[in-house]
């Protein structure tokens, strides 16, 4: 028997981390929705005057915020 | 849901420099500040065809040289790496001298990124917290408030 369970995880506030490292500046962008992350902490690479040599390190896109489990659940 | 980016800056803004010069040990009145740029007096007082909008004189620079920033198409580029190599022998004629080395200028680089962020969140009213990672790092974490209203067309 297959039983949907939706996760009501306490939302969390987008966050956006900035990291000073050797001259550089390591941006993570957590909690955010779809491409908010990009659109909404864009300014802050526009105010640093970022170089064209920007590096992703990591990219998660999360479209579909309502997460389901599904669970094998024995009769 | 999250993303990772690195990159490189530079340094175009004289308020987050001075601010990222404070932190460095300097204080305001130590530091000049030139509409027109100025001759930056090396060692032995020669002029090493250097010029400065942002000078640092050798009594505060805590070396026998001025220190300084020329703006150039928009960016500060300073004039303080001749002393890479002779760093330590100022250390050691000097008491309490700076290395003004590679990894000084990394240091103010990142004071001079944290400044220029914490003023850029300041103007959108965010507000930020300076921490450091585990690591030891410096960082900057700021809750981003996303307004999500939508106009309707009637």
């Amino acid at each position: 028997m297959l039983l949907n369970t939706s996760i009501n995880k306490p939302k969390q506030d987008p966050e956006l981390i900035l990291t000073f490292d050797n001259g550089k500046v390591i941006k993570e962008t957590v909690g955010f929705e779809g491409t908010d992350c990009v659109t909404e902490t864009a300014f802050i690479m526009e105010a640093l005057a970022a170089k064209g040599n920007k590096r992703t390190l990591k990219a998660e896109y999360n479209k579909n915020i309502k997460r389901v489990r599904t669970e094998r659940v024995k009769s | 849901m999250s993303h990772l980016d690195e990159f490189q800056t530079e340094m175009t803004d004289q308020e987050a420099l001075l601010k990222a010069l404070c932190r460095m040990g300097f204080t305001r009145d130590q530091v000049e500040i030139h509409e027109r740029a100025q001759t930056i007096i090396g060692y032995h007082g020669t002029d090493d065809h250097k010029v400065g909008h942002i000078v640092i004189r050798k009594q505060h620079s805590r070396i026998p040289s001025d220190i300084g920033w020329e703006k150039k198409n928009g960016n500060f580029v300073g004039h303080v790496d001749a002393f890479d190599y002779t760093g330590l022998v100022w250390r050691d004629r000097c008491k309490g001298g700076v290395i003004y080395n590679q990894a000084w200028n990394v240091q103010l680089l990142n004071n001079y990124n944290l400044e220029k962020s914490k003023m850029a969140l300041q103007a959108r009213g965010i507000p930020c917290k300076e921490c450091k990672d585990s690591r030891g790092r410096l960082q900057l974490r700021a809750i981003i408030k996303i307004n999500k209203l939508k106009t309707k067309v009637l």
